[in-house]
């Protein structure tokens, strides 16, 4: 779709964070993160339970509004722009746990997450597509989303953040809570998605998964940025491996 | 036996009143999961409003005379347009505000706005019933040996339109599936891109607008509006809308129809004065043996 | 799914923000200064009493006597500062005429029923919008238990009972607690909003009961020519003798509500009302401290029942609809949840105030409002609850705590875009 597509550093970065303050009521979960996401890029943010890799998410996504810092994307600073402005802005977020809506059909969860989309025919199109990635859900696209398998409805939570046709996609823990054969499935489809053009910020706890298919990672620790490399380095690196790859 | 058939068709005309009123309640609880206690005022204001239309074109025109389905339309539309506006200032004034405060905070704050509205009409109507121009054909149909006015058809009908409509708002359009989207996930919500003040204004506008429309219909059945109609109503439908499960839309419209059934019965079984007592009788009792009512999920109450 | 993620922060951010306010009372010195303040102004507010006939118009000592009253409460924080207040409403009505009296005896009657409803809706945090049900079943036992006169129901007539005033007193007690306990036992399960409009319709059912039953009620009759309170050989009959007696009853409830408050049972009613699942989980039996502060708070409410019916000599049911219930709670909530000088200053603006401005006209220059305190009370009331929840929720003299509970909350807000 764009033409700057291919995982290589552009002039300005996609998006970027710069000294993000953010938490809950006096609680700041993370405390002054700096990070750039470049376009075409699949970055993964990794990091122990409690780190604050949920909170990053959901402050640039306009849910939590930082307390000090920067946030730009495209050029432009998004730091107080409300949450249904940010997608419009070309952000999704596929938000942990899944989120579905478990009492809207699986098609309405796919026409809400095309929401502030007028073209009826693209958004026709892209449902035809979606359903083309995860055919399991075109079976079941009458069905109420609290109806569904834990896989399939990852599945329709990744979906549903596509059919807004995003140009920057949060992913947080695709992986939860599914068996290996599924994570493997999910994450090939990532990496489907980001080959056609959709750069990816991925939290993950898996961190052997997520620094296969992510470009460059950043270590999340107690909401500072810990370690920040390309995935091969992090993958070599003492501390991913001893505390987040489970080696000794 | 006539008498049965008269309380029935009693009854299924006031159950219309009360699961008409009783949706506003249910589609505010569905995202904000707080009861509007201002709603049955709405109702009234709603009345006033087209009360106040009927009785300009009564003093000024002849229109009522001449055209009486255009001015009786005026006047409906003139009741929702009222309750709409009065919904949207007291969403913005006292309940967004107050959206995460403790549920104390927007429990009183609604509890003052209908106290406030009940008084300010009172005061300005000087505690007197205003009556309405007779402008609804009078007459009657007969089913059997039981007489039905116009108007009770009128209403009858009208109820089942409206709940028709908003069953198609809510099933059937994007902004509707947004409202559902809204009160069963808020963040999420706002993540699909929905905008969810505007959503939640919608919501109380889409409740406030059925409420305006009955308050005018049933204001034109008892052909009088009062500053304190909207309390029992309110409260009745309140309990519809519990009986049917909260947060239900078809739960509301069962739970109204479902009440003013008993309530009509019960002038019979029990006595008329003590219809107003069924009502809170049922609420407290399907509150302790079924607090999800008849269709609502099952969920922790107090989420 | 957005409440649960807000628990957990909430419990942890409570203690931080409690200690910070701690912190920002022992800095300020301010309490300190002004702990003498209450005994400074006490001539002062006999100087007003004793001139006001003779230099200002009584409306305007009223207004005076509110400031004053404000003001030693802003600065009172403890017991003994409620004690010199209450000496102070001792003395006033010395200086009183009679329409001035009868106010205040309102006024001291609705602090007893707000220390009554707040130990309910600002202790345990339990929406009661029924209160009138506790007042109405102490008037009426009265009014059936007094030596029948002329105007009692066949019942009493039948009976004859007998009793005087001082013996009811513990009666109606006794008797509001159970029925405190008998309504709150089916609801106590119920989640506030829902627990609100139950006890409304509980209040709503004992007033149309009470009107449509003939045998004890002489249903909108009503019962009336009872006696009143016999005091050595005379009876207490005027406004001033009366608002004496009310008086002692509002500082007997106000000492029992906050050794109460201060009390194990207290504690377990704050955890009860920031979290009752928390507080279920630490082993606190929840429906037993719901039902005891349903129970203090209808016993209050009943002893207040038998006093006003013993004041006006009657009971109508229509003494008991939905605005007494109404009041009640504006005054509790105006003043401020959960503490005494709160209610104190919420039952002389909420009963007061109104009397006093009965028929005080407010021109506006295009619009003019007649008898502002008579006819717009209720108005105002309506609008002061949204304002109070919307500006500060924690009312105009809140409990420390209270305010505590609803900052964090406006704190947590401000990280909420949406």
């Amino acid at each position: 779709m764009r033409e700057d597509a291919a995982p290589v550093v552009a002039q300005s970065a996609h998006l970027e964070l710069d000294g993000v303050v953010s938490g809950y009521g006096q609680i700041m979960a993370i405390k002054g993160i700096t990070l750039q996401v470049q376009t075409g890029e699949i970055v993964a943010l990794i990091g122990a339970n409690g780190a604050g890799k949920s909170t990053t998410l959901r402050t640039i996504s306009g849910l939590l509004r930082p307390r000090s810092g920067r946030i730009g994307f495209e050029g432009e600073r998004i730091d107080a722009v409300a949450p249904h402005k940010i997608v419009s802005r070309g952000i999704s977020h596929v938000p942990e746990g899944r989120a579905i809506f478990s009492r809207l059909t699986v098609r309405e969860n796919l026409e809400m997450g095309a929401f502030q989309r007028t073209d009826r025919a693209g958004i026709e199109a892209d449902l035809d597509r979606v359903v083309g990635i995860f055919p399991r859900l075109r079976e079941r696209l009458k069905q109420d989303g609290g109806t569904l398998s834990g896989g399939e409805q990852q599945m329709l939570a990744i979906g549903r953040a596509l059919m807004a046709r995003p140009r920057l996609l949060l992913m947080d823990e695709p992986s939860m809570g599914l068996s290996p054969v599924l994570v493997e499935t999910i994450f090939n489809t990532i990496i489907d998605i980001n080959r056609n053009g959709t750069t990816i910020l991925l939290v993950e706890q898996n961190a052997a998964m997520a620094l296969q298919v992510a470009t460059r990672g950043y270590v999340l620790e107690s909401g500072a940025i810990a370690l920040e490399a390309s995935a091969a380095e992090l993958r070599a690196s003492d501390l991913v491996r001893k505390t987040y790859l489970g080696e000794v | 036996m006539e008498q049965w058939i008269q309380l029935t068709i009693d009854g299924i005309t006031l159950g219309g009143v009360y699961a008409v009123i009783a949706l506003g309640y249910t589609l505010v609880y569905g995202v904000l999961r707080m009861i509007n206690f201002a709603h049955g005022e709405l109702f009234m204001m709603g009345a006033f409003g087209g009360f106040y239309t009927l009785d300009a074109f009564e003093n000024h025109t002849t229109m009522n005379d001449s055209l009486p389905s255009l001015t009786i339309a005026l006047a409906i539309f003139a009741g929702m347009g009222t309750s709409v506006i009065l919904a949207i200032l007291m969403e913005r004034l006292a309940y967004r505000p107050l959206r995460h405060a403790p549920r104390l905070a927007p429990l009183i704050s609604a509890i003052g706005v209908s106290i406030l509205l009940r008084n300010l009409m009172l005061r300005w109507t000087n505690a007197r019933r205003q009556v309405f121009p007779q402008v609804f054909p009078r007459g009657s149909i007969e089913i059997g040996d039981v007489n039905v006015t116009y108007i009770r058809i009128f209403l009858v009908a009208l109820s089942i339109l409206f709940m028709l409509l908003l069953y198609i708002f809510i099933q059937r359009t994007k902004t509707g599936t947004a409202i559902r989207a809204v009160a069963e996930d808020r963040d999420t919500a706002a993540l699909m891109g929905i905008d969810v003040d505007r959503t939640i204004v919608l919501t109380f506008v889409s409740g406030a607008a059925l409420a305006g429309a009955a308050g005018v219909c049933y204001a034109m059945y008892t052909t009088n509006a009062a500053a304190g109609m909207g309390f029992l109503p309110g409260i009745k439908a309140f309990t519809a809308a519990v009986l049917g499960g909260i947060g239900s839309v078809p739960g509301a419209m069962f739970g109204g129809y479902f009440l003013g059934l008993s309530e009509s019965y019960s002038t019979k079984l029990i006595g008329a004065q003590y219809k107003d007592v069924v009502a809170f009788v049922l609420l407290v009792l399907v509150l302790i043996f079924r607090p999800w009512g008849f269709f609502g999920k099952r969920e922790d109450r107090r989420a | 799914m957005v409440q649960q993620r807000r628990r957990l922060p909430r419990s942890l951010t409570s203690e931080a923000l409690r200690e910070r306010i701690d912190r920002m009372r022992a800095t300020s010195g301010g309490a300190q200064l002004f702990r003498f303040g209450p005994y400074a102004l006490l001539p002062l507010l006999g100087a007003i009493a004793a001139l006001s006939p003779a230099l200002l118009s009584t409306r305007l000592t009223f207004l005076l006597i509110l400031i004053v009253a404000y003001l030693m409460m802003r600065i009172v924080d403890n017991l003994y500062g409620v004690a010199v207040l209450a000496l102070a409403l001792a003395l006033l009505p010395t200086a009183m005429d009679g329409f001035e009296r009868n106010i205040m005896f309102n006024v001291a009657l609705y602090t007893v029923l707000g220390i009554g409803l707040n130990v309910v809706v600002g202790y345990a945090g339990l929406l009661d919008l029924g209160y009138v049900a506790f007042f109405a079943a102490g008037a009426y036992l009265y009014a059936l238990v007094v030596a029948p006169d002329a105007g009692a129901s066949e019942w009493a007539q039948n009976w004859d009972l007998g009793l005087t005033f001082w013996p009811v007193l513990p009666l109606a007690l006794v008797a509001a607690a159970l029925i405190g306990v008998a309504l709150g036992v089916p609801v106590l399960r119920l989640r506030g909003d829902y627990l609100a409009i139950v006890t409304l319709g509980f209040g709503e059912i004992i007033r149309i009961m009470a009107n449509n039953e003939d045998y004890y009620t002489s249903g909108p009759r009503g019962l009336f020519l009872l006696p009143k309170p016999p005091f050595f050989g005379r009876e207490l009959d005027t406004a001033q003798e009366l608002y004496f007696v009310v008086l002692v009853v509002a500082f007997v409830a106000v000492f029992a509500a906050e050794r109460i408050r201060d009390s194990r049972v207290g504690r377990a009613w704050e955890a009860i009302r920031e979290d009752e699942d928390v507080a279920s989980s630490m082993g606190i039996d929840t429906t037993v401290y719901k039902l005891l502060a349903f129970a203090i708070g209808a016993a209050i409410g009943g002893v207040g029942g038998v006093i006003v019916a013993a004041k006006q000599g009657s009971v109508f049911p229509t003494d008991f609809n939905l605005d007494v219930s109404i009041n009640v709670l504006a005054l509790v909530i105006i003043g401020g949840m959960g503490n005494v000088r709160g209610i104190l200053l919420g039952a002389l603006l909420v009963v007061g105030l109104p009397d006093v401005l009965r028929d005080f006209n407010l021109d506006l220059g295009f619009v003019t409002f007649q008898n502002v305190g008579a006819d717009y009370r209720l108005v105002i009331f309506g609008a002061a609850l949204v304002a109070v929840m919307v500006l500060r929720p924690e009312g105009l003299l809140p409990s420390r705590r209270r305010a505590a509970e609803f900052r964090e909350a406006e704190l947590l807000e401000q990280e909420y875009a949406t």
